[in-house]
């Protein structure tokens, strides 16, 4: 489906359209990127947040920028709300998200937010298979683009 | 080495506790050093033109070891454009191939300097003792982390000067001297009336803050990868001097900007829109006649439409 390795999907979560977990904790949610995300970065090298807590956001506002060994992206907020905090062991340490994108490797917390967006893991999946025919397209013609 | 090194601490745009942190950390232990003559300035890159701190900077004659929160080599063409002039000196923290080991050529007008200038970047490290060991390498000296003297006031400490200006954040194009090649790309290019050429006729960034925020076309335009933006988040346009031009990553920002399938689909086809645009038989191009830099034209035409101006 998505290239060779099978995807995990954790299900005790939901998932945003901007392939990042959420998951609920006490009076809002937990965000982090999902391991499909972090497989495209590659080994994730660096990432910085270009907001500070406590920061209202509406939703896919900028709010930082991650980069990997094969990738760069800016990340954006997954829902409007307030971002309470940042992980503060991401930055120091980013392949965090690479051995633990579920759990140690969490990026922002959010109390309350517009969870409306938010997707059962079965409906992120199919999310999932029917974006990877176009993220295909989109990053080969991306590498096509580049001088060799 | 009898003169003293003017030692420039300069701030971060945005400053955080571990930021101020270090910095105090390091003031605390130069100020007051005779070897040394400490002065805090505002962040680099945002210094205004003609400024007092960039007079303070320009009456420095002597050797100058600059800390700021940009890359080294953006540091010091940001200076250069600055009219702040020397050799590039080489540190432990630098790449080799970054440093030439000749003086830069005199501009007109002005007498070739022969004093170095080292730039440090302060992201690098989050604690002070790497660069203290450097700095006392580089004057000759021994520096401890401990403080000479008590850095916990605010303000500047006894022994290091401060000038203060009004804070803006600035956009503006750097340009890396040793890499241009005067081809002028950044001139044809640029929208906004940015660039222009000085009396003899090599370019500058003339009207710097005619440069629209967030915008780094010219950087990807440039073919010798020599103009940088050093608050750019690609470090390959910040000034990496590591990151080789034509070296850029896939940008995914697209995909994790939690576009919907509707919106990707709609990019997709612009995208091949734009591609058969280009391969159409009867397609004029302008002057210069080579497709790839028609390719690259209409790669930048596309970002420049996503800018949304």
């Amino acid at each position: 489906m998505m290239g060779r390795s099978p995807t995990f999907l954790p299900v005790d979560r939901r998932y945003a359209p901007n392939h990042m977990w959420a998951m609920p904790v006490e009076g809002g949610f937990r965000f982090g990127l999902s391991a499909y995300a972090v497989k495209l970065l590659g080994e994730l090298r660096h990432l910085a947040w270009s907001v500070e807590t406590p920061a209202r956001v509406a939703r896919a506002q900028r709010i930082g920028y991650v980069e990997g060994s094969k990738a760069t992206s800016d990340l954006y907020a997954p829902v409007a709300g307030r971002i309470e905090r940042f992980n503060p062991d991401v930055p120091a340490d980013p392949t965090l998200l690479n051995t633990h994108p579920y759990d140690a490797g969490w990026l922002l917390t959010m109390p309350g937010g517009d969870a409306t967006l938010l997707m059962s893991p079965e409906a992120y999946q199919k999310h999932l298979e029917a974006v990877w025919p176009l993220a295909q397209r989109l990053l080969k013609g991306q590498a096509g683009d580049r001088p060799a | 080495m009898t003169d003293e090194i003017a030692v420039i601490v300069s701030g971060p745009r945005h400053a955080g506790s571990q930021q101020q942190a270090l910095q105090q950390q390091l003031v605390g232990a130069l100020a007051g050093r005779p070897e040394l003559a400490v002065s805090l300035i505002p962040h680099l890159y945002d210094l205004k033109p003609d400024g007092p701190a960039v007079r303070m900077l320009r009456s420095v004659a002597g050797d100058m070891i600059v800390l700021g929160w940009i890359y080294p080599r953006a540091a010091y063409w940001v200076l250069d454009a600055n009219r702040i002039r020397g050799r590039m000196g080489r540190t432990a923290m630098m790449a080799e191939e970054e440093v030439t080991d000749e003086a830069p050529a005199a501009r007109a007008g002005e007498e070739a300097t022969q004093r170095t200038i080292w730039c440090l970047d302060l992201r690098e490290h989050a604690e002070a003792g790497p660069y203290l060991e450097e700095i006392g390498r580089l004057a000759g000296i021994e520096l401890a982390a401990e403080p000479a003297m008590s850095a916990k006031t605010a303000g500047a400490p006894h022994g290091a000067g401060r000038v203060q200006e009004e804070r803006a954040p600035r956009w503006y194009p750097v340009i890396d001297y040793g890499r241009c090649t005067n081809c002028l790309e950044c001139l044809n290019f640029c929208l906004f009336g940015v660039f222009g050429l000085d009396d003899e006729g090599s370019i500058v960034a003339e009207e710097p803050d005619a440069c629209r925020d967030g915008c780094p076309a010219c950087a990807r335009i440039c073919p010798a990868g020599a103009i940088m933006f050093p608050q750019h988040t690609d470090p390959g346009i910040a000034g990496d001097a590591a990151a080789a031009p034509g070296d850029l990553k896939l940008d995914l920002s697209q995909l994790f900007g939690g576009a919907d399938v509707a919106q990707l689909a709609a990019a997709e086809r612009d995208r091949a829109l734009a591609e058969q645009r280009r391969h159409a038989p009867g397609t004029q191009e302008p002057g210069s006649g080579k497709p790839s830099d028609q390719d690259e034209l209409d790669k930048l035409v596309d970002e420049l439409d996503d800018l949304d101006l």
